[in-house]
């Protein structure tokens, strides 16, 4: 193996308050930060950069000419594109024009976070340690594995390695993290193609040649999820034709990802997205699939249906207020959160601009998951049952997401943990029940022992 | 003939991009080039009274009139016909190869590209012919 090397990354013309983010890449690496102008551009810089981060500032330069302006300065590079232009932000063109990758910001803030932390890992040659989540799920116990496992502990923020290339799965270790409420061990980036060798001869035990692992199953629908939405971002997407291919590509991603399992085991499908360490779209690729197991679990609605909501529900937010965007709602002024309370409005205003035939109840679905149980919700102010039961589960499975993911500092919650936390939460102040308390009881039965064992709901027929 | 003596007609409608292939061709020592950013003004340069080239290289889309449209008239005139004719094209744009090729272009590229690899190619071309 080669010694670690410090990668340099040149930034012409980034923010500097969209770099918190990136911190973990930017300390591993020699900064050189330009302003963005032709010549500065043009020049060669030393040392020369290993990564370019470029972002867009007026129009004297439009986008095209910059893509292939860096790409003939820069012929290896990875050159990556930020903007904060939505209506003329067409990552499928920056890509074919040159730019490695193209980011709207702040909202793919947590994208461009992830793909910059890979490409100085790679660049740093093992300078900077990536690693890339494994769902234990998908490795069968007693076989031996050619590449080394972590666990990761959020409250100490710490990766501890617990099994070394040649190593069998440990299995006590796997119960172990198993009452942690984690499903995933941690691969180190440079060792990820071993990991999908090795599924990919599972899956062929199996026969399973359609197949794949649970952890590509949610690699794949985040980066489709990306690919399906940034389509959607541009202003210009205004055919009924464009519109129908989009509806075609949310189909699509539906029933080969979201609805796609080698398990029938409800309650086990739930669990595998808990303890989700990624930030931005697995976000909505985890709630489209819960949605749509709880809705079977509960017996509501068609999954398709709940899944689509799902996948759409929170596009809305690309139409908020950058400076909205780039803040977590908790820490918005009352002001701001009246605005950012638009987004379930702005989400179905977004879709029907597309010319994306989704149905009523779909619609119905997005528009109203924010509505509350005791009618303080947003935008309509909804209670009870005025509140259509599709968006009830979509509330519950957004809510859940939530709650049981990584939280740096914190342990993960597991399942039933995270529904008696809502359940009590509701039960201490009547005031602030904000979930249909029938459906967070009956999903909490649906995790007791028993019925786990009984594999919970009968869906082997939904999939 | 030598980079040096070449006389080359450079086209793009991207002041960057005519400015990049420019500083990359002086580097290769190329010290007579004439810039246009369409086909209009590259038949203007081409039409001026006593002006001479040895090879035009030419962006494919461009408004007004796109490079393909150049690259057809050239060929279709008595004068510019055997002048050689690299056609350069982005990735992202919908061009063919075939297109360029039956329309008589020399050589095609794809950007990025090396300029003056393709400049090297092309002037041995000429110094082939010459012999």
């Amino acid at each position: 193996m080669s010694d670690p090397v410090k990668p340099v990354i040149a930034m012409f013309g980034v923010d500097k308050e969209i770099e918190g983010p990136l911190a973990r890449s930017l300390n591993a690496c020699e900064i050189i930060r330009k302003p963005v102008d032709l010549d500065t551009l043009m020049a060669e810089l030393t040392p020369v950069p290993n990564i370019i981060i470029v972002q867009k500032t007026g129009t004297e330069i439009n986008d095209q000419e910059l893509a292939q302006t860096l790409r003939m300065v820069y012929q290896e590079q990875v050159v990556y594109f930020l903007t904060k232009d939505k209506p003329t932000y067409n990552r499928k063109n920056l890509r074919k024009n040159g730019f490695t990758d193209a980011y709207l910001i702040p909202l793919e803030i947590h994208e461009l976070a992830k793909d910059l932390e890979i490409s100085v890992s790679i660049a740093s040659k093992g300078g900077l340690k990536v690693f890339r989540p494994v769902k234990i799920i998908d490795l069968k116990p007693n076989d031996t594995l050619d590449f080394e496992t972590s666990v990761y502990f959020p409250v100490n923020k710490k990766y501890i390695k617990v099994g070394a290339a040649g190593d069998t799965i440990n299995e006590e270790l796997v119960i172990k993290i198993a009452n942690k409420h984690q499903n995933s061990l941690y691969v180190p980036l440079d060792q990820m193609k071993r990991f999908y060798e090795y599924s990919a001869e599972k899956l062929m035990e199996l026969n399973d040649d359609a197949g794949m692992s649970e952890t590509e199953r949610q690699e794949r629908l985040t980066t489709a999820i990306r690919e399906l939405l940034t389509g959607m971002y541009r202003s210009d997407v205004t055919s009924f034709e464009e519109g129908q291919a989009l509806m075609n590509d949310c189909k699509e991603i539906v029933k080969k990802l979201v609805l796609h399992s080698g398990s029938n085991n409800w309650a086990e499908r739930v669990y595998q997205l808990i303890d989700d360490k990624e930030n931005g779209y697995s976000h909505a690729g985890a709630v489209s699939t819960l949605a749509a197991l709880f809705g079977m679990g509960l017996g509501i609605g068609k999954p398709d249906e709940l899944a689509l909501a799902g996948l759409l529900h929170d596009i809305g937010t690309a139409e908020l207020p950058v400076e909205i965007q780039a803040l977590p709602p908790e820490k918005l002024t009352p002001q701001q959160f009246d605005i950012y309370k638009t987004h379930p409005e702005l989400s179905i205003k977004l879709i029907k601009e597309r010319k994306i035939n989704v149905s009523d109840m779909v619609a119905k679905t997005i528009v109203q998951h924010h509505e509350y149980f005791n009618g303080q919700g947003y935008p309509k102010g909804l209670y009870g049952d005025r509140i259509i039961k599709e968006a009830q589960v979509l509330a519950i499975a957004d809510r859940f997401h939530y709650l049981t993911k990584v939280e740096e500092g914190k342990p993960v919650l597991s399942p039933k943990d995270a529904l008696q936390k809502m359940i009590q939460a509701q039960a201490e102040r009547p005031d602030a029940i904000h979930y249909n308390p029938e459906f967070l009881r009956k999903l909490l039965v649906l995790f007791s022992p028993q019925n786990e064992e009984k594999s919970g709901p009968d869906i082997a027929k939904a999939g | 003939m030598t980079n040096a003596e070449a006389r080359i007609l450079l086209i793009d409608d991207m002041p960057t991009i005519r400015k990049l292939v420019k500083m990359q061709l002086e580097k290769a020592g190329a010290k007579h080039i004439s810039e246009a950013a369409d086909g209009h003004q590259a038949w203007e340069k081409l039409s001026e009274p006593g002006a001479y080239f040895d090879v035009i290289i030419s962006d494919w889309m461009m408004p007004n009139c796109t490079g393909i449209d150049l690259l057809r008239r050239v060929r279709s005139s008595e004068k510019y016909k055997d002048i050689p004719f690299i056609m350069v094209t982005a990735e992202a744009e919908k061009c063919s190869v075939v297109e360029a090729k039956q329309a008589g272009c020399t050589d095609y590229v794809t950007k990025p590209f090396d300029v003056p690899m393709l400049l090297a190619r092309i002037i041995k071309l000429l110094d082939s012919k010459a012999a």
